[in-house]
């Protein structure tokens, strides 16, 4: 079986991160319009943003760290 | 037969018997006892070695008055072998089960012998489930006797009038749907507990080789759970960035604190768009309101509001406060505490209580107050328990000098008590409006009109008082700074073990009694790493297990379906046999299923494991290398630990700090204010202190070091002059 990008965790059916990583991601996508709104920025700004933030949650900034590292624009397909 | 002719029956049984046997719960209960039914006169505490009974004559009567410690029995499994599914019990004497028990043997040994010369047994343990089965299984196997020949006293403290009054009241029998339901409870936690706990154990046994316990239960399943869900919300947490606008306004020379009327701004454009536009502009009061507001007083005190109020006045863990609250309960100072009562019936002689209450030097005053006014009824609650009225305290003085932690939850309790006899508090809550164009501010004020209850409930009712600002309908405001401030929304707080019992309760897991234990239980295996109930590598591990392979153990489904059986017992709908049949038919279903899995199960568990050890002996990074991590280590030589950095195996790094050779050490997020060095938490079972790892050379600690040694030295010395002796 294979591995979570991110963790070490088995991935989640038809996906490369597993369930808990993916669930993140999801909120992470969730979420990318209210900051659009709110501060007019990009996908990579928004990554960078989030990740600074204490009150985001350790698997939030595990999938955006790995969003950032890939050079993300648009997140994972 | 009919309650009169059973009543003559046992008159006419006491008038020819005379030698009377009383099981209490505890030894502080026997004396109690022993001391309200002989008046103090005749009465003499016999002692067999380390146990002890009270005899003394009552009338025609000899009573005697042993005491067990708890539970003196257990339940263990009828068949051999450390395995599952084992799922027939039997009741045994507790040492038999639990080896520490070597307290219980002398007991039950005693109980056996003076059961010999008794003619009449009663059971005057504490009347709730776990204590009617505590007398049950005390007559039925240490005395021998038949449970349907007992009598029980009732009662809810442990006042002189109270006992006499039980013992002269006393009910013919025993509570036997009370006690079938607590056998039943007690057999099916046993089931699952055992079962699952073997299952998870053994599966990693035969994965890794490994014998680490692993436990879950009816309860603890399901605790895990809250802890496990909550843990994913905040790490599944985005926050949304928000601005909220604060005005500083200027009146005649007065500085005025305003609150933008929107709570939340969602776009920062906007904010800074309002705090530019009304930056150093002229606002007007629009309007004046004032609000008076009632407030009645806080009901009484059942176990959790008491548990709830003690966390959030002295920070007291639930169990802490249930001993607590036990030891004053023994003293008789008050009333059962493990009750779901929030009612202070007409039974209870609140006059007679306020009475005692006036002798008190720090509530002399209060209790006179309420009894000069004649307002002698309490405030209730809504909820209620039929065994027992809400916590309150009995009016008696300390017959001992009471520690400062009792004292706190004394005080607490008797305020409360007082506070319920008070008038409603008046509050005046007052806005006003402050214009600027299409914007708007409020500004607030409170003031108590008048205390009422809160004078007595003092210093536990607090209201943040603020007087609203000499201003009046068309006055105007310079509004002379606007500040608009970032905000993120926060992910809801972790459990603390406050909420955590209180989340027990309001999904009915578990008893008013057990829940602060399962709380702890959650802590003390290992599933969460701190107070704030963070979730361990290894609970998850557990969670996810039984998520997957027996989620029914992490549902309030099964106990929800168990309380109601229990309920079904107690009511005669149902009885204790076919609870059984059912459990252990569930039960059953889940270990076949369980056994099909045990690889996958043990590789999970194994991982997690793995994992949580290596995380427990993480310190944080180096700071010498900044690549490695220290780590604890044990000296293979001395078999002393230290922290080491995992760089040393290259050959690359070789710091090493000292550690203290006791207690558990964890990393704080946080770093030493002297020298900057990562700080820990050493918890001993003494005491809790920090250090930073650089403590042997760090400046700020020096004094603290030099004073230890100091310690050492002297206890050394000590020693050495003790050998020479």
């Amino acid at each position: 079986m294979n591995v979570c990008s991110v963790c070490s965790r088995d991935v989640a059916e038809d996906s490369e991160l597993c369930n808990y990583h993916r669930h993140a991601l999801d909120n992470l996508r969730a979420t990318f319009d209210d900051w659009k709104r709110a501060l007019e920025i990009d996908w990579k700004e928004y990554l960078n943003r989030v990740h600074e933030l204490d009150e985001t949650g350790m698997w939030v900034r595990e999938i955006a760290e790995h969003l950032m590292s890939q050079g993300s624009s648009s997140g994972l397909q | 037969m009919d309650w009169t002719g059973l009543l003559h029956q046992i008159r006419e049984r006491r008038a020819k018997l005379s030698r009377v046997l009383i099981i209490s719960e505890k030894p502080t209960a026997a004396k109690r006892i022993a001391e309200a039914l002989s008046q103090r006169e005749s009465l003499s505490e016999i002692k067999k070695g380390r146990v002890s009974y009270y005899e003394f004559k009552r009338g025609k009567d000899t009573l005697v008055v042993a005491y067990a410690l708890g539970h003196l029995y257990d339940l263990r499994q009828t068949e051999k072998g450390w395995t599952y599914p084992r799922l027939e019990t039997e009741w045994v004497p507790k040492y038999e089960v639990v080896k520490k028990a070597t307290g219980i043997k002398p007991i039950i040994r005693l109980i056996k012998r003076l059961a010999k010369e008794a003619d009449e047994f009663v059971v005057a343990t504490d009347y709730d489930i776990e204590g009617s089965l505590i007398g049950y299984l005390a007559v039925k196997y240490a005395c021998g006797t038949d449970p349907a020949n007992a009598k029980r006293m009732i009662f809810s403290s442990l006042t002189a009038k109270d006992l006499e009054n039980a013992y002269e009241n006393m009910s013919p029998t025993l509570e036997f749907p009370m006690i079938e339901a607590g056998q039943a409870r007690h057999e099916v936690d046993w089931l699952y507990g055992i079962n699952l706990t073997r299952a998870l154990t053994l599966a990693i046994k035969s994965t890794a080789g490994w014998f680490k316990i692993v436990s879950t239960g009816r309860v603890q399943g399901p605790a895990l759970a809250f802890v496990a869900k909550r843990e994913q919300d905040i790490n599944l947490f985005v926050p949304v960035p928000f601005w909220t606008i604060k005005a500083m306004g200027d009146h005649d020379g007065v500085k005025i604190e305003l609150e933008y009327s929107r709570k939340r701004i969602d776009i920062k454009k906007e904010a800074d768009a309002i705090g530019g536009e009304l930056q150093g502009k002229q606002a007007h009061v629009d309007s004046i309101e004032k609000k008076k507001s009632m407030q009645k007083p806080p009901v009484p005190f059942n176990l959790s509001g008491l548990q709830a109020e003690s966390y959030k006045h002295f920070g007291f863990k639930p169990s802490r406060t249930l001993v607590l609250a036990q030891k004053l309960y023994l003293d008789a100072l008050i009333s059962y505490p493990r009750t779901s009562s929030q009612k202070i019936p007409a039974s209870v002689d609140v006059k007679e209580i306020l009475h005692g209450l006036k002798g008190f030097k720090q509530y002399g005053s209060l209790a006179k107050r309420v009894l000069d006014g004649g307002m002698f009824t309490p405030v209730q609650g809504k909820k209620d328990d039929p065994a027992h009225p809400a916590i309150h305290p009995t009016g008696v003085k300390p017959p001992r000098r009471l520690t400062p932690s009792e004292k706190k939850v004394f005080d607490l309790i008797v305020r409360r008590f007082i506070a319920l006899f008070g008038e409603p508090s008046v509050k005046e809550s007052s806005r006003a409006d402050v214009r600027c164009n299409n914007h708007l501010f409020h500004v607030r004020g409170l003031r108590v009109l008048k205390q009422g209850w809160m004078e007595f409930y003092q210093p536990y009712a607090t209201t943040n008082e603020k007087e609203l600002p000499p201003i009046e309908k068309g006055d105007s405001v310079r509004l002379a700074s606007v500040h608009v401030t970032d905000k993120q929304t926060s992910p809801l707080p972790r459990y603390n073990p406050s909420s955590l019992l209180k989340a027990l309760e309001r999904e009915n897991l578990g008893t008013k009694a057990t829940r602060s234990r399962i709380a702890d239980s959650v802590r003390s295996r290992g599933y969460v790493l701190n107070d704030r109930f963070e979730l361990s590598t290894l609970g998850y591990a557990l969670f996810e297990t039984l998520e997957q392979y027996v989620p029914e153990m992490l549902s309030t489904e099964l106990t929800r379906q168990l309380e109601k059986q229990m309920e079904g017992i107690q009511d005669g709908d149902t009885d204790r046999e076919q609870v059984l049949v059912d459990a252990k038919r569930e039960l059953l279903k889940i270990l076949e299923r369980f056994r099909v899995m045990e690889a996958a199960i043990g590789n999970t568990l194994v991982g997690g494991l793995r994992r949580y050890w290596k995380e427990k002996q993480e310190i944080g990074p180096c700071p010498t290398c900044n690549v490695g991590t220290l780590n604890m280590i044990s000296s293979s030589k001395t078999g002393k630990r230290f922290l080491g950095c995992s760089n040393y195996k290259e050959g690359r790094c070789e710091q090493t700090y000292p550690l203290p050779q006791s207690g558990e050490i964890s990393p704080l997020d946080k770093m030493c204010p002297h020298c900057g060095y990562q700080m820990i938490k050493i918890a001993s079972r003494r005491r809790v202190w920090e250090t930073c790892i650089n403590w042997a050379e760090c400046p700020g600690r020096r004094d603290d070091f030099e004073e230890l040694e100091k310690r050492r030295k002297s206890h050394a010395k000590r020693k050495m002059g003790g050998k020479s002796k």
